[in-house]
């Protein structure tokens, strides 16, 4: 199999989730795929530009699809980080819903966008740009039943509307990878519920209470360790856990680890290109 | 904090987390407790990058320049509107309505 992609990596996996960056090319160089990064990209806008610019918001995502289609006439772009695929699906959804904002946008990227691009995240790279049967055939070192509570949190599904997820409540598409390289996705209750997100720079006691609760749902149910998709909840889920147990000396801690680094050790790249110590709460012995 | 966030990423292309802090703490003293919580376990585990890949500077600018002179142009717009709207049955009003209203009226 040979595909190619065009790559935005967005902030976070320049900056706090290098590992993610790391072990998601790893990962699809394993698989056969190859990941072209945008030249030259430029910031998402997050919450931000959509709290304070509106037609910037959708302009930013919109400018780097507009690259992909007429500079490297590609169809496909892989957008890992799940708040920059939330706006990457938001800008297409809006110029493609609304003549008079793709005009607006049109007139501040300047140049159209057709529309000839496919946003995919991180799941949908392994479940639908590679294939479950593909994964499964390149796995090399399965994991031996290890229980996994795939955690989506509220972007890679929500809204549906723009996401076009299939059952935004209780997605299922990150447990078929899980399952295609050897892991026991577990039933749980909290797959698409908030980290706390961005709240963790202000509000860290609300964040503290979330993690918490998603963590002691996915340990009651059983899981060994949470997979994620998104920077934020990685750095949230593994990162409050300090704070959580400096709170109550009862708590026991739960590995939080990116779905490439599951994919990537499973289809033989090295722990260290995974970066598998970057994490605060140990990965590495549930991953041996 | 979404406006350090926004300005960052306007001035670099790209939101630069490191700069992101240090001015949160400059203004907002008291956020230096909450950084400390978890910003020296990360810097150890080189989750921070202190240095920075800049984006495409030039676009971003223009692409920000445009879009606040569209929005800015809308809002004066909007503004107008009422008004004109106003001005327009104002008269149109008194001149359709007057002799209904002063049929009411006596």
């Amino acid at each position: 199999m040979s595909k190619t992609l065009a790559y935005y990596p967005g902030c976070s996996l320049h900056g706090t989730s290098g590992e993610f960056d790391a072990s998601f090319r790893a990962s699809a160089r394993a698989l056969g795929l190859t990941l072209q990064e945008i030249p030259g990209w430029d910031c998402c806008g997050n919450t931000a530009a959509h709290s304070i610019n509106r037609l910037l918001s959708t302009a930013l995502p919109v400018n780097e699809l507009a690259k992909v289609e007429q500079d490297m006439k590609l169809d496909a772009v892989a957008v890992p980080c799940a708040a920059c695929y939330s706006r990457f699906k938001t800008g297409a959804h809006e110029v493609g819903e609304d003549a008079g904002t793709a005009a607006d946008v049109r007139a501040v990227v300047g140049r159209p966008y057709n529309g000839g691009v496919t946003v995919q995240n991180l799941v949908d790279v392994y479940h639908d740009a590679v294939g479950l049967d593909e994964l499964a055939a390149r796995v090399t070192r399965p994991f031996g039943g290890l229980k996994i509570a795939c955690y989506y949190g509220c972007l890679l599904t929500r809204p549906p509307k723009v996401t076009l997820a299939e059952d935004p409540e209780y997605p299922t598409h990150m447990d078929d990878v899980v399952k295609a390289i050897g892991c026991e996705p577990i039933d749980w209750n909290y797959k698409t519920d908030c980290c706390g997100a961005s709240l963790a720079l202000t509000e860290q006691g609300i964040v503290d209470d979330l993690v918490a609760r998603i963590l002691n749902d996915a340990k009651a149910c059983g899981a060994d360790a949470v997979a994620v998709a998104c920077p934020l909840c990685q750095v949230n889920l593994d990162g409050r856990q300090s704070e959580i147990l400096r709170k109550n000396s009862s708590w026991q801690t739960i590995p939080v680890i990116f779905l490439s680094q599951l994919v990537g050790r499973a289809v033989g790249v090295s722990d260290k290109e995974l970066g598998l110590k970057k994490h605060l709460v140990d990965v590495i012995a549930v991953m041996s | 904090m979404l406006k350090l966030n926004y300005d960052s990423f306007v001035r670099w292309g790209r939101m630069w987390e490191v700069e992101l802090i240090a001015r949160d703490v400059l203004k907002r003293p008291t956020s230096v407790k909450s950084w400390l919580s978890l910003g020296p376990k990360m810097m150890l585990k080189g989750k921070i990058n202190p240095t920075l890949k800049k984006g495409d500077t030039l676009a971003m600018k223009r692409m920000v320049r445009t879009s606040e002179s569209i929005t800015s142009a809308k809002m004066k717009r909007q503004a107008a509107a009422p008004a004109a709207a106003a001005d327009a049955t104002g008269p149109a009003a008194s001149t359709a309505d007057g002799p209904a209203d002063s049929g009411g009226e006596s």
